[in-house]
């Protein structure tokens, strides 16, 4: 062979060993090779150093203001000090984005159903759901709202600006790893991604399709039986509010009689169901050791590496405040300032509703409203999907909203939506936190509140004046109270929404005479709150919260840490003590009886009681509710309403096994086989496997499910009932304690994560050990004095 | 040395395709006897700058994340990874070394005839 045929053999064989390295292969999932494993772009340019301090950075910019200083402490927190409000929110954009730009990418693609573009055919199903809800109309809503707010749009903007200046200076070896395992690249930031990252929020929070199960529910018991196993509220319980109301201006008589009407239907539909749920309250000077008023938060949701917060402090001329962002969003969420404090929980009430749709021809799609009929127009969403061809869906659109599942594959049903995201409102959101980091009063916290509206919140306000207060805010239609659980028919528009509750009329207490506020997902009022709402309220932990403030005053930062990190399980301490005594008044005995008698109903990771209780209450549901059971889609009713039915009827119907046709049985021996059941099943357990926290114990997983990115079945106590609510992927997301004095405001705070997104960092999850310990960081404002011993890395921005 | 510094300065600037191009320049211009000599320069000088480089990156890291990257491809030690990431340096630089051998003889015995 001559070397010209030589040379141009190795020629190509360079170039092929070059397209194949670089060339991933998705089958095998493997991703290209070569550019992964380069040690000038590869992975291995983001192993960060340990313990070595950061060099300084300068960057000139054109789009701030003024010179911006930002100081990262050595927990990697950043302290950002400017002159204007604009250049605070470009810092955090610019910091959001160097530090979690694939997780703010994730989030938003998950809203606008863009997954499938990156992670491939599996995540199609969710990007047809996105696609399906219309979230991309939410975000036009959230939009439009925002542009009424052009002072707000300039701070939006801002931020934006700064997100881009960091993807602009990216060069390939400073990419997200997860980009680089993707094989895919990242792009420019805009407003609209922020409000899809907003959008997630209420996505998370209050988009739940409970109606399909309680429609399959009422559709197997019959009305009488579903109306007595799901009452709207328990016979006992404890509001968030409870005061004398003012009556509503407008006629709201039919929609306080409590009619039922539903559409019988069978569905199959998957239930989204999150079980988020968060803790706050705030107590006055009165009750605390300082006399100085102190507010907590830990707001409980999925637990992901990296974590949904970021931590932050902002100092201008106009505001200092330290707490939590969102990579994505601007401001701080839940924080403090040197006058007040605020923080979040979820309230839970109803605001999507579903309804089936009544086609006169679905061919050309024609459907019955009242006696017109109208015309279904159709949204053509196409879904890029990787290494395959684009998915294409065709959404119909209805009067109520999209439908949500079409019959395509012939057993889905014709339900549409109706979703509060989906109402173009005036307020602008961001202007809520915006006002909350400058707020010096009550004044302050409640005019601030008024532009918040979704996702619905109890926001708790405490300032050092001494001031406490609640407000139960969002946008809140009025309905049907019991009509709106259901699948409701969509020819009628009787079932429609009559409006909105005005925000005058939105629950809100201030300075109670108690001396203390608290909300925990529960009921947000009593009964004689003038409008009606339906939804999925939490009997136990502000039941909870309540015992523990008053039997531990006066109070200090200390002791709200212990209440906040609490495994008293108060359902348990309900219900066991009277299981146990029907049991063994039927003559049964079992040293494990004896235990769960004596018991302190904590659900400590490492006992094995939680666990024995838990199964036994699962099959106690199993036996009693064996109607509805074997459904998979069905609402299950609320251990504490079959606690009720025990104690006041325990000759209920429902209390009837139904595979025994001769004989009709009661609550006790429902309780006792029960008992027999769970107790064959524990003794199956091997004995290390019954400690709760190894049963069910947290796990931490990064957003890929990438098992060593993520912390694994850690030994957690708590579930959901308990004030610290952890279970297997949802808890405490943030703990946050606040006292507000004059001279000097104290906080204790820590999240189960890290700063910084990158799993080769040593800041990605420095925080889960002291989280997992009840460690918290303790926390001042910081002037423009931080010591420099605690400084990790200074970032300067500087005009050119 | 020539081959592993200019290779590791390039890269560091210009991307890790440089991998291929400066060995093939160096080999095109001072080729050695033969092209399994040059391949194996390449590939060892290449192969020393790539596990070099990254080990190096690593231990800054205490190998936090080689161990997580260890861990996702399944593989058994650090050692595998940062095998593999020398032995898909070192044949592209061979592969390149040897493209740059063949063009210099190639070229010459053009001028020769």
């Amino acid at each position: 062979m001559t070397y010209r045929w030589k040379f141009v053999f190795a020629l190509f064989t360079c170039l092929l060993l070059l397209i194949l390295l670089s060339t991933p292969l998705p089958k095998q999932g493997l991703p290209a090779i070569a550019p992964l494993l380069n040690p000038f772009t590869g992975f291995w340019t983001l192993a960060d150093p340990i313990d070595a301090s950061l060099p300084d950075l300068l960057i000139p910019s054109k789009n701030i203001d003024n010179n911006i200083r930002v100081y990262l402490d050595d927990r990697m927190v950043p302290h950002i000090y400017t002159q204007t409000e604009a250049d605070a929110f470009f810092a955090l954009g610019y910091l959001h984005g160097k530090n979690r730009l694939f997780q703010m990418d994730l989030t938003q693609r998950a809203i606008t159903g863009e997954l499938s573009a990156i992670l491939g055919p599996v995540a199609l199903e969710k990007d047809i759901f996105a696609r399906r809800i219309n979230f991309k109309k939410a975000i036009t809503n959230k939009i439009e709202s925002w542009k009424n707010h052009p002072d707000m749009m300039i701070l939006l903007n801002a931020y934006t600006s700064g997100v881009n200046e960091w993807i602009s200076s990216m060069s390939k070896k400073d990419w997200p790893l997860e980009y680089k395992l993707l094989n895919c690249k990242p792009s420019e930031w805009t407003v609209e991604k922020t409000a899809a990252i907003s959008i997630s929020l209420a996505a998370t929070l209050n988009l739940n399709l409970r109606d399909f199960g309680h429609t399959e529910a009422l559709n197997q018991l019959g009305d009488s039986l579903f109306n007595d196993l799901f009452p709207l509220t328990p016979e006992f319980y404890r509001p968030i509010i409870s005061q004398n109301w003012p009556k509503p201006q407008s006629d709201l008589d039919r929609f306080i009689q409590h009619s039922q009407s539903t559409t019988p239907t069978t569905v199959d539909i998957p239930i989204h169901d999150h079980h988020v749920g968060s803790n706050n309250w705030a107590v006055n000077a009165d009750l605390t050791e300082n006399g100085l008023p102190i507010l907590a938060n830990d707001p409980h949701l999925p637990l992901n590496l990296p974590s949904i917060w970021y931590e932050v402090e902002i100092k201008t001329p106009q505001m200092h405040s330290h707490g939590v962002s969102i990579p994505g969003m601007a401001g701080i969420i839940i924080g403090f300032n040197k006058h007040v404090a605020w923080g979040l929980t979820n309230t839970s009430i109803d605001v999507l509703d579903s309804y089936s749709i009544n086609w006169v021809n679905k061919d050309t799609h024609s459907y019955l409203l009242d006696n017109d009929t109208l015309s279904a127009s159709v949204r053509r969403e196409i879904i890029e999907v990787k290494n395959e061809e684009n998915h294409i869906e065709e959404i119909l659109e209805t009067y109520w909203g999209p439908i949500l599942y079409d019959d395509s594959a012939g057993i889905r049903q014709n339900v549409a939506v109706r979703w509060v995201s989906h109402m173009v409102d005036k307020h602008c959101d961001f202007r809520t936190f915006y006002e909350l980091m400058k707020a010096q009063n009550l004044n302050d916290y409640q005019q601030a509140i008024q532009n918040f509206y979704i996702p619905g919140q109890n926001i708790i306000f405490a300032d050092h004046n001494d001031s406490i207060g609640i407000t139960i805010q969002g946008k809140f239609p009025i309905k049907h109270p019991n009509r709106d659980r259901f699948i409701q028919d969509g020819s009628n528009k009787e079932n429609d929404w009559s409006g909105f509750i005005p925000d005058s009329l939105l629950p809100r207490q201030i300075n109670p005479p108690e001396g203390y506020l608290i909300s925990a997902n529960e009921w947000p009022t009593d009964r004689d709150y003038p409008f009606p709402y339906s939804g999925h309220f939490d009997q136990y932990r502000g039941r909870t919260i309540e015992q523990l403030l008053l039997k531990n005053q006066p109070l200090n930062l200390e002791k709200m840490a212990d209440i906040q990190n609490s495994v008293y399980n108060m359902k348990a301490a309900e219900c066991i003590p009277l299981l146990v005594r029907e049991v063994t008044a039927a003559g049964m005995s079992h040293p494990l009886l004896d235990s769960l008698a004596r018991w302190n109903f904590e659900y400590s990771a490492f006992s094995s009681l939680p666990t024995l209780c838990e199964i036994w209450l699962d099959e106690l549901s199993i036996a009693v509710f064996d109607e509805i059971s074997q459904s998979p889609i069905s609402a299950t009713p609320q251990i504490w309403r079959l606690r009720e039915l025990i104690q006041s009827t325990p000759n209920h119907a429902i209390f009837d096994i139904i595979n025994t046709k001769d004989k009709k049985e009661n609550a006790s021996e429902n309780i006792t086989m029960s008992w027999q059941r769970a107790l064959e099943k524990f003794e199956t357990i091997e004995d290390v496997d019954r400690k709760w926290g190894k049963r069910e114990g947290l796990s931490i997983k990064h957003l890929l499910q990438i098992p060593s990115f993520s912390h694994q079945q850690l030994m957690t106590g708590g579930n959901g009932n308990t004030i610290s609510a952890i279970t297997k992927t949802n808890g405490p997301s943030w703990k946050m304690i606040v006292e507000l004095s004059p001279h000097k405001t104290r906080a204790k705070v820590i999240y189960p994560g890290g700063q910084s997104g990158n799993p080769g960092s040593p800041y990605y999850d420095n925080f889960i050990q002291p989280w997992l310990s009840n460690d918290y960081y303790d926390i001042e404002l910081i002037d423009d004095d931080i010591s420099p011993s605690r400084v990790l890395q200074t970032i300067e921005f500087q005009l050119p | 040395m020539l081959i592993t510094l200019g290779t590791w300065l390039a890269c560091y600037w210009f991307g890790w395709r440089m991998t291929v191009l400066i060995p093939m320049a160096i080999t095109f211009i001072l080729p050695e006897r033969n092209v399994i000599l040059d391949f194996l320069f390449c590939f060892f000088s290449i192969f020393i700058v790539w596990t070099g480089y990254s080990y190096f990156l690593s231990s800054t890291n205490h190998h936090l994340l080689t161990d997580r990257m260890t861990s996702l491809f399944s593989m058994s030690n650090s050692i595998t990874i940062f095998t593999i990431t020398g032995i898909i340096g070192g044949l592209i630089a061979g592969a390149g070394g040897s493209t740059g051998y063949f063009l210099h003889h190639f070229l010459k015995n053009k001028e020769r005839s």
